[in-house]
């Protein structure tokens, strides 16, 4: 998977609708961004990356691309 | 083995709840969590109110002069004692000579209650059992916790395992994390911390509310902890009773939310047609939600007597187990 590809999938898993999902996006700033969006993105990571990622891993992440460092940059194909 | 319900009258649906959490995006919820709305018990009404509900229901198809065991799972005595099973007894006007036992789980109680079941059966210690989970989380839960209010309904079910039955019990496996004691709690108001006049309000994870008097529940790491686990589980439960997944002919998981469980579903690959998921009229009922889908799937035919049907339940302690039963 490219990071486009994991992005387009996060926006579509989360059903995001009125923004657009950059790596520099803040995940705060996403209304999806709750508890349901945690546990989408717990099992979107597992079920994509065999990784296990906890809640509290994921609060402390600041923007989309952290969220792909904490994944591994190198686990993603190049574009 | 027969099953019987009771579920408290109050209805509180999804829309009533958007008038109270303006922000919430009800409709996501419903399509995501699969809930439309919950039983909620009275002020008055206690969970061995619900219990003793559910026990009459079903001792309009048994003779209850034959009880001779209840067990009761229920995280919501009524009082820290006397045991609630002593209290249903009398309440249902069982005979004397039952036995009669309180144990405390949540969503795992259902599989560990069948484990106990099939220990008495088999050490000719009972040999007609009255089984009643019953659960009123709605009175641990503050009320601006929208999450835990959405998710959480109460209800009770009632079964009877007969000596007849104990074959139809198969392999249990079971197990234990209490290191993930404080995922799903209730911290306040039992002897470690006493319940506080003025309690400090918390915010957590989509702006809910609650104080340590109150319910609270690691949604997320529950979540974790749940998808590392019941893979793993169902293979071992499997395994330890000689079958493959395709000899099953239908499972039932704790009903704990339908994207967690069709989650679990696709991990373990699972056919969506054997795949019991429907809290949408009930909400997670906590132990009681397995015998409601087993009811809902005999009274439906969707299970056949002689069909093999896998039973997975999950959560607070953090405990788990499964078991494989012939209806």
């Amino acid at each position: 998977m490219t990071k486009k590809e994991f992005i387009d999938l996060f926006v579509e898993e989360l059903e995001i609708e009125n923004t657009v999902v950059k790596p520099e996006t803040q995940l705060n700033e996403l209304e999806a961004w709750d508890s349901m969006g945690h546990m989408i993105v717990i099992g979107l990571v597992s079920e994509n990356f065999d990784l296990k990622i906890t809640a509290s891993d994921l609060k402390a992440l600041q923007s989309v691309d952290d969220l792909i460092n904490k994944i591994g940059a190198e686990k993603f194909e190049s574009e | 083995m027969i099953i019987n319900t009771y579920l408290p009258k109050k209805v509180v649906t999804n829309q009533e709840l958007q008038r109270e959490f303006t922000e919430w995006d009800a409709d996501a919820f419903e399509k995501k969590i699969g809930i439309k709305q919950r039983h909620v018990a009275d002020a008055q009404q206690t969970a061995l109110d619900l219990a003793v509900e559910a026990g009459k229901k079903i001792l309009n198809d048994f003779d209850k002069t034959k009880i001779d065991f209840v067990l009761f799972c229920t995280q919501s005595p009524d009082y820290y004692l006397p045991t609630s099973a002593c209290i249903i007894q009398n309440r249902l006007g069982l005979a004397n000579s039952c036995g009669a036992l309180d144990f405390n789980l949540g969503c795992s109680g259902y599989i560990y209650g069948l484990s106990l079941i099939k220990g008495l059966l088999a050490g000719n210690i009972a040999n007609n059992i009255l089984f009643i989970t019953a659960e009123t989380y709605s009175k641990y839960i503050h009320p601006k916790d929208r999450t835990n209010r959405s998710i959480f309904g109460d209800g009770a079910a009632a079964t009877i395992v007969t000596k007849e039955d104990l074959n139809k019990l198969g392999e249990f496996v079971l197990k234990t994390d209490g290191d993930g004691f404080d995922k799903l709690i209730v911290r306040n108001g039992a002897a470690r911390f006493p319940f506080e006049c003025n309690p400090e309000e918390i915010t957590y994870g989509s702006e809910n509310k609650y104080t340590n008097n109150n319910l609270y529940m690691n949604g997320p790491d529950i979540f974790t902890f749940t998808i590392e686990n019941v893979p793993d589980l169902v293979e071992q439960t499997l395994k330890k009773n000689n079958l493959d997944l395709n000899e099953i002919d239908y499972f039932i998981y704790h009903q704990a939310n339908a994207f967690m469980l069709n989650f679990l579903r696709k991990k373990s690959k699972i056919p969506k047609e054997k795949f019991f998921i429907d809290l949408y009229e009930t909400g997670n009922t906590v132990s009681a939600t397995i015998p409601i889908a087993l009811k809902k799937s005999i009274d439906n035919s969707v299970v056949k007597p002689g069909d093999k049907i896998l039973l997975a339940g999950f959560g607070v302690g953090l405990s788990w187990g499964a078991t494989v039963i012939t209806i």
